[in-house]
């Protein structure tokens, strides 16, 4: 399997570099598309329908293209991956666990053993919901992915395909497991902090009180945050999504949990995974900048189990990307260098992986990648 | 940056090192942007860490204080718990005082219950036996004036020492009879409901008198009788209502006992012994916190054996040989003390070193 990196400006640009692409006679199957909400969605699937390529799209927070991070742009990944070992699935609706549950099933239906990159529109939705669902059909199901950004405007966030556009939906690119190696790995390296809080109340996703506190207020007096929380979205992010919280999991997994959205009516806190009453939580912080060096390591690990991959994709917490700055480029830098293949990726507001040691979980704050080898 | 960036492009020199230094200089540019941001991130972190741990020692002391105030709270309902204990303890010990005040007077009572009938009884037999007896002493009495007279109309000397054997038979019927009559006649008194009011009466001058009357008595009976008597008057008493003379008969009774015992001792032991009676009186207060007057008349005699207690308060019960008690001096004492004047009566004893007989009169009689 062959990949192809294009990284485009506008339409124009991108008509040009697939013609450089498939010059040599390279004939992808699949596009990866992952764009920002400002550029044309609908021409470039457009394009990709008059080439008979299936397109697996996303809009982001800022796109990744092998050892470069951009924002406002187009990154394109072109794959030629043998028809019969893919297809791209989509659904769209409110019920993200049955939807989750309709796109295992069909997974099921073409391969016998299916492994599943999904990403999720929507900027309440409770992601934790796409695992149950797709474990509630097959747990042992590899399950990759992450949320569509929407370049922290918090309004909507898209997935599409050729004929599919959903603020309101999942897609997904099942793989055939049998005859594609896919591998793996959500780090994270955020610190737990200050003392332990409960939550008291909430709703799925939805955190109406810390401690019987309510759950904004708890977060502006620990922060001593003096804005108003419900004037703009991004300030939330930016105040808050890089502190998030630790919560652990009965099934024993450490996820971390990052405010997306403030209601300012019930001062609740809308998370981007669900947190059930009585969680125990605490606070975590940015590591420091060895982080980088860190995260390049434990993915290194990866190399073990697939030394040489065809593709590599990078689904990155956009609250690195805030914490980070413009140190996150010598991240993308140090995992390119690890396998030299070409990769792409974005900075999503959530990620579904399986960190070490644990179960497939949704995560915030981590940087989860995918490997991919096509067995000969 | 861009000072530095037209610095270079101005100067004299070959592209190739001119794009070198660009380059440089990029790199540097990057190196110096990057350092600016982990300066402020590292800045924003810090803030966001003070604030974190300031809110978490923030909340520490509260829940310090919560659990502080929890312990106090604790502590002092373990005082609280340990004051009512202590409350609970003391009325405990106040409700046994007063179970076993109740077993007593429970014990009393039923004491007291057969004392009275038993004193019925004995009245009821006395009074029965009374008219036989008085046949047997009227007509006793009647054949010995028969036999005098009929010894002057006989000259037979061996008759008339047969009629003065008779006469001396009548007599001694006679002097039997009159004693069984005087037994009859003491029995009788249990029975004798009183007679008038009680008069106002000093005590301690009646415990005196009688005290003097059964020694000097005893005295005028038995030369050999020794014997020391003390008093140990309480002034305070005054004067209470009371049946005198019934009283005075259960003192005399009661030293004439005393004095009893002691010359009993006295027999059986060496010169070292020294028979005491004494008398003391008191004003005080009973169980009920009632005004009493208690009168206690004491010897160092032999004391009651243990076995026989219970029983010394029963009529025609005596430790004295034959013809020397009644056994109802007690008995007759104890209606005159419990019934006639609501009073307790009660013996005190040691095996071997003497008894006190304890009289508790009420005050309420005080006049």
């Amino acid at each position: 399997m062959t990949a192809r990196n294009l990284f485009v400006d506008d339409i124009e640009q991108l008509k040009t570099k697939y013609g450089l692409a498939v010059s040599d006679g390279f004939r992808p199957s699949v596009a990866i598309v992952f764009s920002s909400i400002s550029q044309d969605r609908k021409a470039i699937a457009d394009f990709f329908n008059e080439k008979a390529i299936t397109v697996f799209g996303s809009t982001t927070a800022g796109e990744i293209l092998d050892n470069e991070v951009f924002e406002n742009n187009t990154v394109v990944m072109l794959l030629d991956i043998r028809a019969a070992d893919y297809c791209v699935l989509y659904r769209e609706g409110e019920d993200t666990y049955q939807i989750s549950q309709d796109i295992a099933n069909h997974a099921l239906d073409v391969f016998k053993n299916p492994a599943i990159i999904i990403i999720s529109s929507g900027i309440a939705i409770d992601a934790e919901q796409i695992i149950k669902g797709v474990n509630s059909v097959d747990a042992s199901i590899p399950l990759f992915g992450g949320l569509a950004g929407d370049d922290l405007t918090m309004k909507a966030s898209y997935v599409f395909s050729n004929n599919f556009d959903s603020s309101n939906g999942l897609i997904a690119l099942v793989i055939n497991a049998d005859k594609v190696l896919i591998k793996g790995l959500a780090t994270s390296g955020w610190d737990d902090i200050g003392i332990e809080k409960t939550i008291t109340s909430s709703k799925g996703n939805i955190v109406y009180e810390i401690d019987n506190e309510p759950a904004a207020d708890v977060f502006v007096k620990f922060f001593k945050f003096t804005g108003s929380v419900d004037t703009k979205a991004e300030i939330i992010v930016m105040n808050f999504a890089q502190y998030p919280l630790q919560l652990k999991k009965d099934n024993g997994n450490v996820v971390l949990r990052a405010p997306m959205m403030v209601d300012a009516n019930s001062k609740a806190l809308i998370f981007a995974g669900s947190i059930p009453v009585g969680s125990k939580v605490k606070f975590s912080v940015p590591p420091g900048f060895d982080l980088i060096e860190k995260t390049a390591e434990r993915v290194g690990k990866l190399k073990t189990s697939i030394p040489d991959p065809d593709a590599v994709i990078m689904f990155s917490c956009k609250a690195r990307h805030l914490a980070l700055g413009p140190l996150v480029t010598d991240e993308a830098e140090k995992i390119k260098a690890i396998w030299n293949k070409p990769m792409i990726g974005f900075f999503t507001y959530g990620e579904i992986g399986t960190a070490q040691n644990s179960l497939c979980d949704f995560h915030n704050e981590t940087c989860s990648m995918v490997v991919l080898e096509e067995l000969k | 940056m861009e000072r530095l960036k037209h610095l270079i492009e101005s100067l004299q020199v070959d592209s190739l090192l001119k794009d070198q230094l660009i380059t440089e200089l990029k790199a540097v540019e990057k190196e110096l942007v990057g350092c600016e941001f982990k300066y402020s991130r590292t800045l924003m972190d810090k803030n966001a860490i003070t604030n974190i741990l300031n809110a978490s020692i923030t909340e520490i002391e509260k829940q310090k204080k919560i659990i502080e105030d929890a312990r106090n709270k604790i502590n002092e309902s373990l005082e609280a718990l340990d004051h009512q204990k202590k409350l609970i303890e003391i009325k405990n010990s106040e409700l046994n005082n007063a179970m076993d005040n109740l077993k007593a007077t429970q014990r009393q009572l039923i004491e007291s219950e057969k004392m009275a009938s038993l004193g019925e009884l004995t009245a009821g037999i006395a009074h029965e036996i009374q008219n036989p007896l008085n046949f047997v002493n009227n007509f006793s009495e009647v054949n010995t004036e028969l036999i005098e007279e009929l010894s002057t109309e006989v000259d037979d000397e061996n008759k008339k020492i047969i009629m003065s054997d008779l006469k001396q038979n009548c007599e001694k019927i006679l002097f039997h009879g009159k004693r069984a009559d005087a037994i009859v006649k003491n029995m009788l008194q249990h029975s004798q409901k009183n007679k008038g009011a009680k008069e106002s009466t000093d005590i301690n001058a009646l415990a005196d008198e009688f005290l003097r009357l059964s020694y000097h008595g005893l005295r005028a009976k038995d030369q050999s009788f020794v014997a020391e008597y003390k008093t140990e008057f309480d002034k305070s008493i005054g004067k209470i209502k009371i049946f005198p003379q019934d009283i005075g008969r259960v003192l005399l009774n009661l030293c004439n006992n005393a004095f009893y015992a002691v010359t009993e001792k006295k027999k059986m032991s060496n010169a070292d012994y020294h028979p005491l009676v004494t008398i003391t009186t008191k004003k005080t207060k009973n169980a009920l916190n009632r005004e009493i007057v208690e009168i206690v008349i004491a010897d160092n005699g032999m004391g009651i054996p243990e076995k026989i207690r219970h029983k010394i308060f029963q009529p025609f019960f005596t430790t004295k040989p034959a013809g020397k008690g009644t056994g109802l001096g007690l008995s007759l004492s104890y209606d005159i003390i419990v019934k006639e004047h609501a009073g307790k009566f009660f013996a005190e004893s040691t095996d071997g070193k003497g008894s006190s007989f304890v009289i508790e009169l009420p005050v309420d009689n005080q006049g």
